[in-house]
């Protein structure tokens, strides 16, 4: 499944599900939060969010900032 | 706790804020953070970065007991991706408190009042401790305390600036009419601006560069916690009223020209 991941393109081999991509991309015990397409996706319901081939996908963490 | 500082439903001992931006690394940031003792910090988003995963600000700010992190919503430019920003720093922080700051122009810097009312609005709905940082306007400080913001976050300057406390009298009005902790915030330099706006009856100050510029960062964040202290209990002491004429404080009598042998 093609995606976009931080504005990158992203061909997903695994199941579908965001909580899958994370581990797919090493991610998932990092400390990030996640946007598809503009929607803000809570960490409890990173398992239930089906993917879909085009999605765009924003994953964000803390940096430094006043 | 003796005066604590009341900022939505949390109620902190120290007065001082520290932003984590611009630090030469993660280490002095948070040596800086130490040295402040603040309770309070403010982090910024940014796309996650897989090749420096150690760029990750919170496992090392988790690691310093008792600190709350406030994500602000720098980089918005409008209410629609700054309330985007500030769910996304909840999803992160797992506190309620947003640094509500839009500001389009990468010039100056300077907040846009009509998208952070708009946003504010929102956040306020869904819950947030809203911290916006806003012009020194009385008229908008009231208008987003009666909207329901935790705070309001009058900047003394422009960020970055180390301009100081060029907005004094504004302040003092927004002082004057708060019922939310009004945090002085941005364009600070040195720890007695940093006193002066305490002294004046702002609740808090929250500095950045400030810190994270001088020389040694770590001793610059204690010396305004110190300042921080000493002008919140000047404050709380009552600053002597100013008066036109000099007022003597030592005794004017006159015995000394008493003793004089009479003059011829």
């Amino acid at each position: 499944m093609k995606l976009t991941v931080n504005g990158k393109a992203h061909k997903h081999q695994g199941g579908g599900s965001l909580a899958e991509l994370l581990d797919e991309i090493g991610l998932t015990t990092a400390h990030v939060a996640l946007i598809v397409n503009d929607e803000v996706i809570p960490s409890s319901r990173r398992k239930f969010v089906r993917l879909s081939e085009g999605d765009n996908i924003e994953i964000v963490s803390f940096a430094g900032g006043g | 706790m003796r005066d604590p500082l009341r900022l939505g439903t949390g109620t902190f001992q120290s007065r001082l804020l520290l932003g984590t931006g611009k630090f030469s690394s993660p280490a002095a940031m948070l040596k800086a953070v130490r040295a402040s003792g603040a309770q309070l910090v403010t982090v910024a988003l940014r796309r996650f970065n897989r090749e420096q995963a150690s760029d990750d600000l919170f496992g090392p700010l988790s690691s310093i007991a008792g600190l709350t992190l406030v994500p602000n919503t720098s980089g918005a430019l409008n209410a629609r991706e700054a309330i985007r920003a500030a769910q996304l720093g909840r999803e992160l922080s797992g506190s309620p408190y947003t640094k509500l700051e839009i500001h389009p122009n990468p010039h100056h810097l300077m907040p846009d009042p009509i998208e952070t009312f708009e946003a504010a609005r929102v956040l306020v709905a869904e819950g947030f401790a809203v911290l916006p940082y806003i012009m020194a306007d009385p008229v908008l400080a009231k208008r987003l305390e009666d909207l329901g913001c935790a705070a309001v976050m009058p900047l003394a300057a422009g960020i970055g600036t180390g301009k100081g406390l060029t907005t004094r009298d504004l302040l003092g009005l927004i002082v004057r009419n708060s019922r939310v902790p009004v945090i002085v915030d941005a364009g600070l330099r040195s720890p007695s601006e940093a006193a002066a706006a305490m002294e004046l009856g702002c609740d808090a100050v929250l500095v950045n560069s400030a810190v994270a510029a001088a020389e040694d960062p770590a001793s610059m964040a204690g010396a305004f916690k110190l300042a921080v202290r000493a002008g919140r209990s000047a404050r709380l002491a009552g600053i002597m009223p100013v008066s036109e004429c000099a007022v003597a404080t030592s005794p004017l009598t006159s015995f000394l020209s008493a003793c004089n042998p009479a003059q011829p």
